[in-house]
């Protein structure tokens, strides 16, 4: 899954470095954190989830849940990202690369998180199952969150962002 | 020492092939792929063949284990059904 997210080496294809080409091709801005301070905490949180996890040890097994469950539902919502972009005059490579990579690379992340890494780690210490569960359930719990801000603030006809 | 390349069959999903292989179509003429890891599809609804992108799970496709190894297909999953939202896209 790391090879995959940093090109496989290859640095034109770091999945960071297809996304700020994305970002441009929209005419957004593709630099580093740049509509950070727009971004409303319950946004934020779903990202922060995913840094706690993985920054300390104790919650590997929760990394590994958020993981696979975030592998799971990419394929399909990519697809649905690729095709939106299109729909919107967007064609270009720039503008399509990052979403259709994810279509294929995430179906491969997919079962590889949920079964071999998720699945390896429960397997190899029984004890972090429960863990494997919470990473994976706080993973729903937050992006719930996140998407009922968003959706409510398109039906009010206004910006998601601070 | 080369390990030999693997293709695992993965439960109600695609396969995973490990290591150096060579894709072609019917023809011979090569597929491309820049990966050393791909997931085939073995579902049938994948909408970028002969690569997997996810869609048995919306298909239902489940495969059954025998004697403790990996099964083929059921023949009993279903075509997705595309949703007007899908279609308007």
């Amino acid at each position: 899954v790391l090879a995959d997210e940093y090109g496989g080496g290859r640095p034109e294809y770091l999945h960071a470095e297809l996304y700020r080409q994305t970002l441009e091709a929209v005419g957004l801005d593709g630099s580093y954190g740049a509509y950070l301070d727009r971004l409303p905490g319950v946004t934020l949180a779903t990202v922060n989830l995913m840094s706690m996890f993985g920054a300390h040890a104790r919650w590997r097994g929760a990394i590994a849940g958020h993981l696979a469950v975030t592998e799971m539902t990419s394929s399909e919502a990519n697809r649905r990202y690729g095709r939106a972009v299109r729909r919107l005059g967007y064609t270009s490579r720039e503008a399509t690369h990052y979403f259709d990579e994810h279509v294929e690379a995430d179906a491969i992340h997919d079962v590889v998180a949920a079964h071999d890494l998720a699945g390896g780690l429960a397997e190899a210490e029984p004890d972090q199952g429960d863990t494997v569960v919470f990473g994976a359930r706080a993973l729903f719990l937050v992006e719930r969150a996140f998407a009922d801000h968003l959706l409510g603030a398109w039906a009010a006809g206004r910006s998601s962002l601070r | 020492m080369t390990r030999a390349t693997e293709i695992a069959c993965y439960p109600d999903g695609p396969l995973i092939v490990r290591g150096p292989v060579r894709l072609v179509d019917a023809t011979g003429t090569r597929i491309p792929t820049r990966r050393t890891t791909i997931a085939l599809c073995r579902c049938g609804h994948s909408r970028i063949k002969p690569f997997c992108d996810g869609t048995h799970r919306t298909t239902g496709f489940a495969t059954q284990e025998e004697d403790g190894r990996p099964g083929t297909a059921r023949a009993d999953h279903h075509a997705p059904e595309p949703s007007c939202a899908e279609e308007a896209g």
